[in-house]
């Protein structure tokens, strides 16, 4: 399969998530895998496809607090994007694929990356059965996340559409979950403290390291990547945009 | 191994369908084994009743406790029940399948079009193949 490497930058939650939803459609159309990274030009709230959050979070509050709002394709729960580095893997998803050896070989390549920075990280192991709504996504690890003694450091989910499969998830720099309960309008379980680079290393990775990480990580596992074009990586999310940008979509459950 | 029940129908994307006590009526929902790929289902996103799918539409969506996955209809029909213990408790999915664990039920539109999806004999073979 050809991959294609591409880093987008800051952008805003709806746009980032459109991306992510319109490089779906391209991987349908052309059969290319891409690994893209990028940030978020403002701290941003994300929510699970099916997590309910009325009532939990105020979109006045978060507004006055400058924090953005958006509700993922994929499921899980709500994390908060500040410091840290964004991946998304978007390819074909052939129905003979099994999901877990697609999430097993975006881990691989993660882990690596991420041992290029000098951390090692692990998968984790199986664990309990939880609802969306439970608590905040870097509470607990899920089977085969990457995690540094037990907590966390990349929280990736899955979503598979018609053929195409995206991935996506937070590599931390900082801790800023914490401000996912500040922002709460009602008690949070309490999260066990994320796993950052910063922890890790004693120093901040820049977004430049992180993301040159990822493509040398990518070139290692599937050969060197080719790059994509930023206005075409755009025209695919054009259609996603209202919806992700939407209120009735971000607040509907 | 996964169960396969042999009275059932099945299709390639892992729904199955069965016959329920009203003729014409079928339960529908995820086979054994595409609960185990999936691992622990988290939230169901069902249709409501009076629905209308053609075969292969998606119903739903199911999620699991790290991906998100479309539901197809097996066949065409109207959905006429939608089980609601599954709102509460979605591992029933995992643990029941073919039992408590169905989604819809389907007044089917057309009775052939159930005969002529895969038998348990045509499904255990698909899964041979993996």
């Amino acid at each position: 399969m050809r991959w294609r490497f591409l880093d987008s930058g800051d952008l805003d939650g709806a746009e980032q998530m459109s991306l992510d939803a319109g490089l779906m459609d391209r991987a349908r159309e052309t059969g290319e895998a891409l690994l893209r990274v990028y940030g978020w030009s403002r701290p941003t709230l994300s929510f699970g496809r099916h997590e309910s959050v009325r009532g939990l979070f105020d979109p006045d509050v978060l507004e006055l607090e400058n924090v953005g709002a958006v509700r993922r394709p994929t499921g899980g729960r709500v994390l908060m994007h500040h410091h840290e580095v964004t991946y998304s893997v978007t390819a074909p998803a052939p129905e003979n694929e099994r999901l877990k050896e697609s999430y097993r070989r975006i881990n691989a390549m993660l882990m690596a990356a991420i041992a290029r920075l000098g951390v090692q990280v692990a998968a984790a192991p199986v664990s309990t059965p939880r609802r969306p709504g439970g608590a905040a996504c870097f509470a607990e690890p899920s089977a085969g996340e990457l995690v540094v003694d037990g907590r966390k450091l990349v929280g990736s989910a899955q979503v598979r559409e018609r053929g195409a499969l995206l991935q996506h998830g937070s590599i931390l720099i900082d801790d800023d979950q914490p401000r996912i309960a500040e922002l709460a309008a009602q008690p949070l379980t309490p999260a066990l403290p994320a796993a950052t680079l910063r922890a890790c290393l004693g120093r901040s990775p820049t977004y430049d390291e992180v993301r040159d990480a990822l493509g040398a990580a990518l070139a290692e596992a599937e050969g060197e990547p080719s790059g994509l074009d930023a206005d075409e990586a755009a025209r695919f999310a054009a259609p996603h945009r209202a919806r992700f940008s939407s209120a009735e979509w971000t607040w509907r459950i | 191994m996964s169960s396969i029940p042999a009275d059932l129908r099945y299709t390639t994307d892992h729904e199955y369908i069965k016959a329920t006590s009203d003729a014409g009526v079928f339960a529908v929902g995820i086979t054994d084994y595409a609960q185990g790929e999936l691992g622990d289902i988290v939230y169901l996103e069902l249709p409501k009743k009076g629905a209308k799918f053609a075969a292969h539409a998606t119903f739903g969506t199911i999620e699991a406790v790290k991906a998100v996955s479309e539901l197809f209809c097996p066949v065409a029909g109207e959905v006429v029940e939608v089980n609601a213990r599954l709102d509460g408790e979605p591992a029933l999915v995992n643990t029941e399948p073919y039992e408590a664990g169905w989604m819809i039920k389907l007044r089917v539109t057309d009775a052939a079009s159930v005969s002529a999806l895969l038998d348990a004999a045509a499904y255990t073979k698909q899964l041979a193949g993996k």
